[in-house]
């Protein structure tokens, strides 16, 4: 644990040092030759100024030990100056940029089975969304320690040279403040723990009240009564346990405020130096004045230094997560066939064949598919039907190898895909997803997608087939228009329908051999949604197309059909071999059509 | 919509005071302990350290030149031991248990105070981007500043007096002395304002840089862009706006370096090194060769001018910190006193049955937007099943909006019985409607509460939410469940916590619209993203409820044609205006856009020996 700690740290600061030298060079030194300068200029110069003056030392000695603590001084602000403005904003960039690269390598290719336990989620993957912040904090943290370091040791040297029996005080004072605050901290830690679920409701309360999500609702119904009391019932809660909680701590803070850091340093041991120059007379006043303040600097280090262990210990749990991320294999990569035994991909549009598959998402018990088995043979479309939960999305999500099946195999011209390229094999699909996403760059961006050399006559076209033509005419920059307002004024915001036109056109875009649509038409009205149906269908003619709706008027048209409940095929086949079995399909169909007889 | 009040754009020294002011009478009014208790733990800590710095060992070493006694020093130490002792003790207390009661207080009453607010604020102002930033911000924020305020003004207080009495004491021993402050004074409030103004800027210049970063940190780490990523190469595009934004920042740092740092190292050596030692050289020149000052005086004024410098170096944070609480209340303020346009508590007459509804000429229009309802007429009257169709963005949402006056029409007036809407109290409105939103929101609390929305729960009101969701259909799956109706719905605090599926959310919801008893039900895509099986049990449970609920006003909008049908009038929006109503039957015969809409929808559910396509219907037609 402790090796790790070091290890860890060790770890933060060689990273920064391979990407700016200076910066954490600087950042070592820093506030260590700033005790330094502190020594000079705190602890010692009143030693020297008092004595100069009792023992009526000439003037000029004064005048060359002032302008060399002012020179010394000076300097560093100049140093420190410089280090804030420049040395320090650079490096961190650099440091940042070098990190980030990385991290988001690895990010952009997580499995997405990362994604979904929400657990492993918030602690790991979100947690590293803060590396900047973190890995700028570690190593502050380490610029703290060695300045407080060299605080200690220089003022404890002077301290034993010039009476070391000041030890003594600094030492119990130590030992009792740090004895009464870690009880304190460990009481303030379950108060804190105690009320954070108490906290938790409050600020519940505070974002319903808040969000616009709920507003409507809120000034429709009597609900606010409910939330009042809510957030007042948490409030006594909280009330009660700092009631019982904190009796102890008054008396804690006490002890070690008090008792062991100013009544041990500046009564008892300012007793005792008083004695040793008025009654022994074994010291100057200089030396009082100085070893007063070396010892309080000395114990007002050591508490510093006990803030800052545990912080680096802290901050070495999170470098550890760092570490770990970037240490990060895909597990779907680990089950790929290595690089030279991958087999090339097909020239045309092979036959894609689930054998036996079954598959539970991890850190759940019930399998999401189970057993299945078929095949989309080229050139055809299919339609996956079936209840909401009943497993359609799962299907497509292994069909593109964004997870791996637990059993059975899924093979691609005949062989299993995790013998291809993930990259490669993912390219020959083309697909559209419930939970499209628009980014916050250019629309053509938006429709090629990333597309080394993107055409831009291909992307008009890709987005006037999928029925965005009439508002791409009304566009002043046209396919160069920036997608939200996030980083552009002139940006334009998409309707959902719109947005939805977009994600398709980035499917007819994708010259892939497979397209997959899921939900593709929930967002739209039905004159809109007519008219994407045919134009993918005309596009579709010579490519496997993947339809996931619970529009059964839009799957109908597909060459096979597969009824999915609870994770098995129940019923496969055209829309009239399923109607003439007359089964859950016909049942389904049925249900909707009956709404437009007339 | 919000207008701006006049305090927010004004940064004078007055209203920043006045501002503060405003937040000190409202804690005041809460907790006038807090407030006190809080000026003396602040004295506490200014005068242990001015105490000790200067008093304390000034009289030390006078004893020393002096030859007291060591007796008399005793006597000295310990009594000091004694008041501090008290200090302290007082200051544990208040660090331990009284501040954190007095938070509590503090957060209670200021979030009641703003939670009555925040619901009577128009619902327009949710939905416009700078009032929500500034004015809602503020408010979400404020339990947790009011401490943040107090503390900062009365540290800034004491600050004042600490630095004061200093200067003073210095004054009293050497004149000229206490002229050094006038360097600190000058870097600090002068230098120091120049500064922080630098500082500002560079921020505000970075801000769209890191914008630009923290939007590629979203965009790589959240869930629901995971897919595009891995089946695409769009992050190699996103990515570049990091190094767009790393690029951006490394270029501000190279316009404001040379400023800031011959400013800031003006400055600091102003406020450090240049009084500290020239305060040491003076007062030992003093002492050595004028020979007119004691070692003890020359040792209390070099550490007083470090404890002053120190001090007007904290006195600016603290009008900084000050001046930029004041800019935060005035945003407070300007949410507290926010004048709703509708506003709930203007009094009005009652009304609790619902005749009939009139649209007379209703046009609306969002601020600074194209209308999106024209010259819109219709009437329904008790008992009346209406239905809203359209494409997206035809102004359906928009009239259940007017309706239930979240938002009041631009132009023409719409009447309830034959009245004004603007004439009934507004509370009285919308306790008219049980309304089903299309973002219907599920609470962090039980089923049933869930359903009753009421602050407490009675047997009678129990049994209407048993009812109300046997008529939505979700009441034998809520009972089947361990804690049946009673469950915690949402996993927001119990990691057991009832998650819902669509379809049996948007059951809930209409649960809660029926166990209002409201004379008129407002359904608002109430089958959307449902699955047919879903949705087929939606449509039974609206039917169930156009049985069950003879006598009330039901509005349904939806864009499934399928469900209108049910409806005795149908009205087709386009573009803001109503273009055809009548029953389906009606309409069928019409031949015009809902005829169309209809035929598109049911082409593929009907044999296809019917119509072979829509264009040739469209032929025939």
């Amino acid at each position: 644990m402790k090796k790790r700690i070091l290890s860890n740290n060790w770890f933060i600061l060689r990273y920064s040092f391979r990407a700016a030298p200076l910066y954490t060079i600087m950042t070592c030194l820093l506030l260590a030759s700033h005790a330094a300068v502190q020594f000079f200029e705190f602890v010692y110069m009143p030693k020297y100024m008092i004595d100069a003056i009792q023992y009526n030392k000439p003037f000029s000695v004064v005048l060359w030990y002032t302008l060399f603590v002012f020179s010394i001084a000076t300097l560093w602000l100049l140093v420190s100056t410089v280090y804030n403005n420049v040395i320090m904003p650079r490096g961190k960039v650099a440091v940042n940029k070098k990190m980030q690269k990385e991290i988001y390598d690895i990010a952009s290719r997580m499995d997405l089975e990362c994604y979904d336990n929400p657990n492993f989620y918030n602690d790991f993957v979100w947690a590293i969304s803060e590396s900047d912040k973190r890995s700028a904090a570690a190593l502050d943290t380490i610029r703290v320690l060695l300045g407080t370091l060299t605080h200690v040791i220089l003022s404890g040297a002077f301290l034993i040279t010039l009476n070391w029996e000041g030890l003594f005080f600094v030492a119990l004072s130590l030992a009792g403040s740090m004895f009464f605050n870690l009880r304190l901290n460990k009481k303030s830690f379950a108060l804190d723990l105690a009320i954070k679920p108490l906290q938790r409701k409050r600020d519940y309360v505070n974002r319903v009240f808040y969000l616009a999500d709920y507003a409507k609702e809120l000034r429709l119904n009597p609900m606010a009564g409910r939330l009042h009391r809510m957030f007042g019932e948490a409030n006594v809660q909280i009330n009660k346990e700092i009631e019982s909680r904190t009796k102890p701590m008054v008396a804690q803070e006490f002890t070690a405020d008090f008792i062991f850091s100013t009544f041990v340093v500046n009564g008892l041991y300012i007793l005792y130096l008083m004695r040793q120059i008025m009654v022994e007379a074994a010291l100057s006043f200089g030396s009082a004045v100085s070893l007063l303040n070396a010892s309080r600097r000395v114990s007002g280090g050591l508490q510093n230094l006990s803030r800052v262990i545990p912080q680096l210990q802290e901050n070495s749990l999170y470098i550890e997560k760092i570490r770990s991320f970037l240490a990060y294999r895909s597990e779907l990569a680990n089950q790929n066939a290595s690089a030279s035994e991958q087999q090339p991909l097909p020239s045309f549009i092979a036959p894609l064949e689930f054998r036996n598959v079954s598959f539970t998402y991890p850190g759940t018990d019930e399998p999401v598919l189970q057993d299945v088995s078929f095949t989309f043979e080229p050139n055809k479309s299919v339609a996956i039907v079936g209840y909401n939960g009943a497993g359609k999305t799962t299907l497509t999500k292994l069909l593109m190898r964004l997870y791996d099946v637990d059993q059975g195999e899924i093979l691609y011209n005949g062989i299993n895909i995790k013998e291809y390229d993930l990259m490669e094999y993912r390219g020959l699909f083309g697909a559209t997803f419930q939970d499209y996403e628009l980014f916050a760059t250019s629309l053509a961006d938006n429709v090629s997608m990333g597309m080394p050399s993107p055409n831009r006559e291909e992307i008009i076209r890709a987005l006037e087939k999928s029925g965005f033509g009439e508002k791409l005419n009304h566009m002043a920059r046209g396919i160069d228009t920036t997608i939200t307002k996030e980083f552009d004024d002139q940006g334009t915001l998409l309707s959902g329908g719109e947005a939805q036109k977009v994600a398709i056109a980035r499917v007819l875009y994708k010259n892939c051999p497979i397209i997959v649509l899921d939900e593709p038409s929930s967002a739209l009205d039905p004159i809109s949604e007519y008219n994407m149906n045919e134009a993918i269908l005309k596009e579709a003619s010579n490519k496997t197309v993947v339809f996931i709706s619970h529009r059964l008027s839009t799957t109908r048209l597909a060459d096979k059909i597969y009824m999915i409940e609870q994770g098995r095929i129940i019923e496969q086949g055209s829309h009239k071999e399923l109607m003439d079995l007359n089964g859950k399909y016909a049942y389904m169909f049925n249900l909707q059509a009956e709404r437009y007889r007339i | 919509m919000p207008k701006k009040t006049s305090t927010t754009k004004d940064h004078s020294l007055r209203t920043i005071i006045r501002n503060n002011a405003y937040m000190l009478r409202m804690i005041y009014s809460i907790t006038p302990g807090r407030i006190f208790a809080k000026l003396l733990e602040a004295f506490t800590s200014y005068f242990t350290w001015v105490f000790f710095s200067i008093i304390f060992v000034q009289f030390l070493l006078e004893s020393l030149e002096n030859h007291r006694s060591y007796h008399s020093v005793v006597v000295f130490v310990m009594g000091s031991m004694a008041a501090l002792g008290l200090l302290i003790l007082f200051t544990s207390w208040y660090n331990q248990r009284y501040a954190r009661f007095t938070e509590q207080k503090l957060y209670q009453a200021v979030s009641m105070k703003l939670f009555k607010k925040a619901s009577q604020v128009d619902v327009g102002c949710y939905e416009n981007p700078q009032f929500y930033d500034q004015y809602t911000r503020a408010a979400s924020e404020a339990n947790v500043r009011a401490v943040r305020i107090l503390d900062d003004m009365a540290g800034l207080i004491t600050n004042i007096g600490a630095a004061i009495f200093v200067m003073f004491t210095m004054a009293r021993i050497d004149p000229f002395v206490a002229l050094f402050t006038f360097f600190p004074v000058v870097a600090n409030f002068y230098i120091g304002t120049k500064t922080n103004k630098i500082s500002f800027q560079h921020s505000q210049d970075d801000v769209p840089h890191h914008r630009k970063m923290a939007y590629v940190n979203r965009v790589v780490f959240l869930q629901k862009y995971a897919k595009e990523i891995r089946l695409s190469r769009i992050f190699d595009v996103v990515k570049n706006l990091y190094d767009d934004g790393a690029a951006g920042i490394l270029a501000n740092v190279k316009k404001y370096m040379r400023i800031s740092i011959v400013l800031q190292f003006i400055r600091a050596v102003l406020i450090y090194p240049f009084v500290f030692e020239g305060v040491w050289l003076y007062v030992a020149w003093r002492a050595m060769i004028e020979r007119d000052l004691s070692i003890a005086d020359a040792a209390m004024l070099a550490n007083a001018i470090v404890v002053a410098s120190n001090l007007l170096t904290s006195m600016m944070d603290g009008f900084v910190k000050v001046a930029e609480n004041g800019l935060y209340i005035a945003n407070l303020r300007g949410f507290l006193t926010y004048k709703p346009l509708i506003d709930e508590d203007q009094p009005g007459r009652d009304i609790t049955t619902l005749d009939s509804i009139e649209f007379r000429n209703v046009s609306f229009a969002y601020e600074g937007s194209e209308p999106v309802l024209r010259d819109v007429s219709f009437t329904v009257k008790q008992g009346g099943k209406l239905a809203l169709v359209g494409h997206n963005g035809a102004g359906k949402t928009t009239i259940i909006k007017l309706l239930l006056r979240l938002y009041d029409a631009t132009e023409g007036e719409i009447l309830l019985n034959g009245r004004n809407i603007r004439e009934y109290r507004v509370q009285s409105v919308r306790k008219l409607f049980g309304v089903v939103f299309q973002d219907f929101q599920v609470f962090s609390l039980s089923a049933v509460e869930n359903v009753t929305m009421a602050e407490q729960m009675s047997g009678s009101l129990r049994e209407k939410s048993i009812s109300a969701m046997k008529t939505s259909g979700i009441y034998d799956k809520l009972a089947d469940l361990p804690q049946g109706i009673d469950s915690i719905l949402t996993r927001e605090f119990d990691s057991e916590g009832i998650v819902l599926s669509k379809g049996q959310v948007q059951k809930l919801a209409i649960s809660r619209s029926l166990v209002k008893d409201a004379p008129a039900l407002i359904l608002d895509e109430p089958s959307s993203a449902l699955d047919p099986v879903a949705e087929h049990e939606i449509f039974e449970a609206l039917a169930r409820t156009y049985e069950n609920e003879t006598n009330k006003i039901v509005f349904l909008i939806s864009h499934r044609l399928s469900a209108a049908i049910m409806a005795d009038t149908i009205y087709v929006l386009d573009n803001g205006s109503v273009v055809e109503k009548g029953s389906h039957e009606e309409l069928m015969v019409k031949n015009g856009l809902y005829r169309m809409m209809y035929m598109k929808q049911a082409e593929k559910y009907r044999e296809l020996d019917e119509y072979s396509s829509v264009e040739e219907w469209e032929v025939k037609a």
